[in-house]
């Protein structure tokens, strides 16, 4: 049997920084100022030279022709109205752009879409393009349908094509009146609409700044970014009218989608598709799903999300979805932060997904009033949702909704939905499903929002300046917030990373954290230094890591090409491994290319879960240093300790080395199921600038006796699924340690694990450590409070000034002892 | 679902507004107005019509006139465009109508919310130091850098369609709590009249589904399990053909085959065109079994039971009431600024309305 690989199909993955060089649109010098061209549809003149308003053209046809340099600017009269597709042709160049805009005094210049071409304006495989201040509407005489089939067509305001060009780059769409665009319910139909196609070269944009447009009456979506490049982790299919075959997930870069506003979109509001840090922010969107089911604003199978500022609000059709905000399929990594969602139909947040899994969502800080249907909806495979501080207003309005709904679907089912610190008020409505998920610290007023067994939660009137109250506009939610003697004031538990300011712009925390999106500006008690709740994660390379730069190869032949890709080494995330074949023959190598990027570095790290039934045993390591492979280190042996899903990294020291390519001479592995396996590979300059785990190989002791169930070693052996437990029989204080060795670590912070938490879970401690000489104090009578009475391991964060320490030990002050011992399964010290 | 398909008035729509509400012409002079008098195009029930709201409409309503015009008659845009005359009208006269069609409603409804209490100022001046002041206030706060929740700069339109909309949604909700507050008979009522238009059930398909999975205990795809769940699908799909029914399979081929009954809606597009079993089970014919299909990490064989036809049933009202108290919102809303824009006494300042375009 072969453990250890995991799910879904083959991620090629492929970095946005390899396909540009396979492809290679380098941006050019640029060379000139370039030249400004008028055009005037009343008092231009085709035969004219168009470089002054006296002289200008007059039809796109001619400006359709041209095609155009870096730096030029392509003017159209203020009230000029042209009837076509406008198509300029050419790319402009890095720092010397080709602008579009308007001249003279009027309104912007109307570009009329003609039921003749699809789109009012286009560009096709062109980089460098500003597009500023024209109208543009596209009509067709046809009726909306829901059948992506209608003849009606995929029609688009603005088209912006990249069709097997690779990676291109600086496309600005600026201050735009987009209206009546009458497209077919695609995701290739709407106002702006961004599309990748990427079969046979990987393609996408770096560079997409969509800003300060309206969109109105604009069928199917308002804005889109799309991709035929999708393919990764299993993901197989996608809609009938995108492009196949489907190309490797490769993501568009770079990408920020500011200032909109979208009204009566008839499907989405904003959507984008295979992005990778988008940023999407004070967009207002207004009545979306106007004609067919969809959601306001969502995202798929992007990675790192930032959705925030943003107004959602009066979706329409609440039939299926509806939702204000919606993280869709196969997204990794999202927040969701400071929106005002109001009046949708569907509810506020939606989690839904059928494909890969979606993780690691945050949902803080937002305002939610009279959204209706279900105000939160989990469905299919969703992982690590954290949701908090979130102020969630159900009124009279909302129509008697449910709090949260849930359902498993094929892809699997919703797991690990986290609720803290959130304030729900509600005036009427039908209660919680709460499968999959864990309430904590949470404040619940009126309707069926109380969930009785959220350990901490406050059930007293909440004591808002003005619930119900918020109106047109973000600023118009002041009625949220908390009142001198409100009971949420201190009564939430402080979040590890929690984006540093609370709704309306105060910092956090003021004393202990509130609940709800406000943090009281007033006077409160200090802080009581509660333990602090990490949002969880799935495990990832941390920052620094060189090895995703680069295209990943082997010749040694795969398991397979889809689930145990060769891509999934250098793809960041520890869950998707490589394997070989059950019957590889050594010596092969794996190859990691840079391009024409030098790389400097000098630490390799190999990630491989049942590393003693697959993981590489020995090998060389090797660079090429032009024309031939040097060795940097020959024999390199690796030992491996674990033979279960746990991560193990191996890490490899070696002279600070520059290099283009890097490659692995593997020499042998371990084949306790014939073939051997890799979760990740990674390469660092050192320092490693991410946390790490200084426990791991320290000296775990304690002064409590202890049980049967574990030992004390195992609480440092980075295991979380091993727990050490006292004997039933114990007085406190008494202490717990970790002894580095004689070598020094620097830390602020510190991390409990337990399962079991209320039962047996350590209640208060303070932390000491050593400082050569004797023990200090770094944190004194912290409280730590369980929220889970089960197996699933939960994590608790103590924070303190950093201090540089040859160990560290807490002092135990209490626990839960319902079974009379205590427990701990892990005890992490990070050091940066 | 129809209703939302008309969102846009009728080309022609203009006919009926004139014939309808009775628009008197007459000369400036003919009244007392305050000192801005000379920016009146028109009065709505005494309600002034400032001429930047006229050019507004004009503005908003202008491409649609262009495209009506290149549709019908092929009209380029030249010079001439606007004052020639294509089937007895210019382009000018069919915008000015358009506008005047668009102004209207919207002082009717501004109206209606002043009477209400939800606008306080509807005048255009007042509405411009508004949209005004909120920019200054967004642009100070970007300028010091505090967060701007929303645009930075709000465009007229824009704001109008977002000061509007909320405004017509407070509307809906006060004259709910009053004046229109449905009994149960009435709502009842409402969706018996109308349920064929607005509550038909979007189609759905019943299906019997065998599925076998081929993921492990970590929820990964396991190249092993696959190969047997496929066999054992195969295994399936023979005694299908050979007429076995799907209960007796599932019990036959034992526990790693599930069966469930599953409804696919028709409605769910977003959905069901990702979904490779939705898909199929949509074109089934009553009776007939699929082929083996396979859809994240499981291998499914479809037996299509019932149908349900698009406007074959109507959705529950005990289900629905929410939404029916929101149509009828809707509605009574659309009705009452129909009454009112019938009733209204429109007066136009012909000559600025003449010359207000081209």
């Amino acid at each position: 049997m072969i453990r250890g690989f995991r799910r879904r199909l083959g991620a090629l993955v492929v970095v946005a920084s390899m396909v540009c060089s396979l492809v290679g649109i380098a941006p050019t010098e640029a060379e000139a100022s370039g030249v400004a061209y008028y055009v005037d549809n009343v008092g231009g003149n085709d035969s004219n030279d168009g470089m002054s308003p006296g002289a200008a053209w007059q039809s796109l046809d001619k400006v359709n022709a041209t095609t155009f340099s870096p730096g030029d600017r392509i003017l159209f009269k203020a009230d000029g109205i042209w009837n076509g597709r406008l198509w300029p042709k050419g790319s402009g160049a890095d720092g010397s752009p080709i602008v579009i805009d308007m001249y003279g005094s009027g309104s912007k210049p109307l570009i009329a879409g003609v039921t003749s071409e699809l789109e009012a304006v286009y560009l096709k495989n062109q980089q460098y393009w500003e597009i500023n201040n024209l109208e543009i509407t596209n009509r067709s005489t046809l009726p909306f349908d829901r059948n992506w089939q209608n003849p009606r067509g995929q029609r688009r305001g603005v088209y912006v094509l990249n069709e097997e060009a690779g990676i291109l780059n600086h496309i600005q769409l600026k201050n735009l009146n987009i209206h009546d665009v009458d497209g077919a319910y695609t995701t290739r139909s709407g106002g702006i609409i961004f599309d990748s196609v990427g079969s046979v070269t990987p393609s996408a944009f770096r560079g997409i700044l969509i800003d300060g447009n309206v969109l109105t009456d604009v069928d199917a979506y308002g804005i889109y970014i799309g991709s035929n490049c999708i393919l990764r982790y299993g993901m197989s299919d996608l809609w009938p009218w995108v492009p196949k075959p489907y190309g490797p997930w490769t993501p568009s870069t770079d990408v920020v989608i500011s200032n909109n506003t979208v009204i009566r979109a008839a499907t989405g509001g904003i959507a984008w598709n295979v992005t990778d840090g988008a940023v999407v922010e004070r967009n207002t969107v207004q009545q979306a799903t106007y004609l067919a089911t969809n959601a306001a604003i969502w995202w798929a199978y992007a990675d790192n999300n930032l959705v925030q500022f943003n107004e959602s609000f009066e979706t329409v059709n609440g039939e299926e979805d509806g939702h204000g905000f919606d993280v869709d399929a196969g997204n990794i990594g999202s927040i969701v932060q400071y929106n005002y969602s109001h009046n949708n139909a569907g509810g506020f947040m939606l989690y839904v997904n059928d494909t890969y899994y979606t993780v690691d969502t945050v949902v803080r800080y937002n305002v939610s009033q009279n959204d209706k249907k279900s105000i939160f909806r989990y469905s299919g495979s969703i992982r690590n949702v954290t949701n908090h501080n979130n102020t969630v207003y159900v009124g009279a309005a909302s129509g008697n909704p449910v709090m949260s709904d849930y359902f498993t679907k094929a892809s699997g089912a919703p797991t690990n939905i986290r609720n803290y610190n959130n304030a729900y008020y509600s005036v009427g409505d039908k209660g919680w499903n709460l499968t999959g998920q864990m309430f904590d610290y949470n404040a619940y007023f009126g309707g069926k929002t109380l969930v009785a067994s959220d350990p901490h939660k406050v059930t007293a009137n909440p004591n808002f300046v003005s619930p119900g109250s918020g109106g047109v506009g973000m600023n118009t939610v002041d009625g949220y917030k908390l009142q001198a003697g409100s009971p949420l004031i201190g009564a939430g538990i402080p979040i590890a990373d929690h984006g540093g300011r609370d709704y309306y712009g105060n910092a956090l925390y003021n004393g202990d954290p509130d609940i709800g999106a406000h943090e009281y500006e007033g006077v409160v008690p200090p802080a009581t230094n509660k333990a602090a709740v990490p949002y969880p994660r799935i495990p990832q390379s941390p920052a620094g890591n060189l090895a995703p730069r680069a295209s990943v190869s082997t010749t040694f032949a795969s398991l397979n090409a889809t689930t145990a890709v060769i891509a999934n080494i250098n793809d960041r995330f520890y869950e998707y491994a490589w394997s070989s074949n059950q019957s590889p023959t050594f010596p092969n190598y794996i190859t990691l290319d840079f391009g024409a990027e030098a790389v400097t570095a000098d630490t390799l790290r190999l990630n491989t879960r049942f590393g003693q039934g697959q993981g590489i045993t020995n090998f060389d390591l090797e660079v090429f240093d032009g024309s031939s492979w040097v060795p940097v280190q020959t024999n390199i042996a690796l030992s491996w300790s674990s033979n279960t899903s746990d991560d193990e990294i191996k890490s490899v020291g070696f002279a600070e080395t520059t290099f283009s390519k890097l490659r692995l001479k593997v020499n042998n592995g371990n084949r306790q199921w014939g073939n051997i396996a890799v979760n990740e590979l990674e390469l660092f300059k050192s320092p490693i600038a991410a946390p790490v785990n200084a426990a791991l190989g320290a000296t775990a002791g304690t002064t409590f006796p202890t049980g049967s169930a574990g030992a004390i070693s195992t609480i440092s052996d980075g295991k979380t699924s091993t727990s050490w437990a006292s004997s039933t029989s114990i007085a406190f204080p008494q202490y717990i340690s970790l002894d580095f060795g004689g070598s020094f670590v620097t830390t602020g912070r510190i991390s409990l694990f337990t399962h079991f938490g209320i039962g047996q879970g350590i209640t208060n401690v303070d932390v000491e450590y050593f400082d050569g000489s004797s023990w200090t104090m770094a944190a004194s009578n912290v409280p730590i409070t369980w929220s889970l009475n089960n197996s699933t391991v939960e994590e608790r964060e103590i924070a303190f000034s950093p201090v540089t320490a040859g160990a560290i030990r807490l002092k135990v002050n209490n626990g839960n002892r319902q079974w009379g011992n205590i427990a701990l399964n892990e005890l992490r010290v990070w050091s940066d | 679902m129809l209703r939302w398909l008309t969102r846009r008035p009728l080309w022609g729509g203009i006919a009926v507004l004139i014939a309808t509400t009775g628009i008197v012409m007459a000369a400036a002079h003919a009244w007392d107005r305050p000192s801005n008098e000379e920016e009146i195009v028109a009065w709505v029930d005494e309600t002034p019509v400032h001429k930047g709201e006229f050019e507004r409409a004009l503005r908003a309503n202008k491409s649609r006139v262009v495209d009506e015009y290149y549709v019908t008659y092929g009209a380029e845009q030249t010079a001439a465009f606007w004052t020639t005359a294509y089937g007895g009208v210019t382009p000018s006269e069919s915008v000015r109508k358009l506008a005047l069609e668009t102004v209207v409603k919207l002082k009717v409804e501004q109206m209606i919310a002043q009477e209400q209490g939800i606008l306080s100022d509807i005048g255009y001046s007042g509405f411009l130091r508004e949209l005004e002041s909120e920019n200054r206030r967004r642009q100070e706060a970007a300028a010091e850098g505090r967060v701007v929740y929303g645009p930075v700069r709000y465009e007229e339109t824009a704001y109008l369609e977002y000061v509007m909309s909320n405004a017509i949604r407070d509307v809906k909700s006060r004259l709910l709590e009053q004046e229109w507050k449905p009994d149960e008979r009435e709502l009842r009522q409402f969706y018996e009249l109308n349920k064929s238009e607005l509550y038909a059930s979007r189609g759905s398909v019943k299906v019997n589904q065998l599925s076998a999975a081929f993921l492990d205990s970590n929820q990964e795809a396991d190249e092993t399990l696959k190969r047997q769940a496929r066999e054992r699908m195969d295994e399936a799909t023979a005694l299908a053909a050979a007429g076995t029914g799907f209960a007796e399979i599932a019990d036959r081929l034992g526990v790693e085959i599930r069966l469930e009954e599953r409804t696919v809606n028709e409605g769910n597009v977003r959905m069901n065109l990702r979904s490779p079993v939705a898909q199929i089970a949509q074109h089934l014919a009553p009776g007939e079994t699929s082929g083996v299909i396979e859809e994240n990490g499981r291998f499914y064989l479809l037996q299509r039971l019932d149908e349900r036809r698009e406007g074959s049933e109507f959705a529950d009202f005990a289900e629905i009431k929410d939404q029916v108290l929101k149509d009828y919102a809707d509605y009574r809303y659309a009705e009452y600024v129909r009454d009112r824009i019938s009733a209204a006494e429109i007066r136009i300042d012909e000559a600025k309305y003449k010359t207000s375009w081209k």
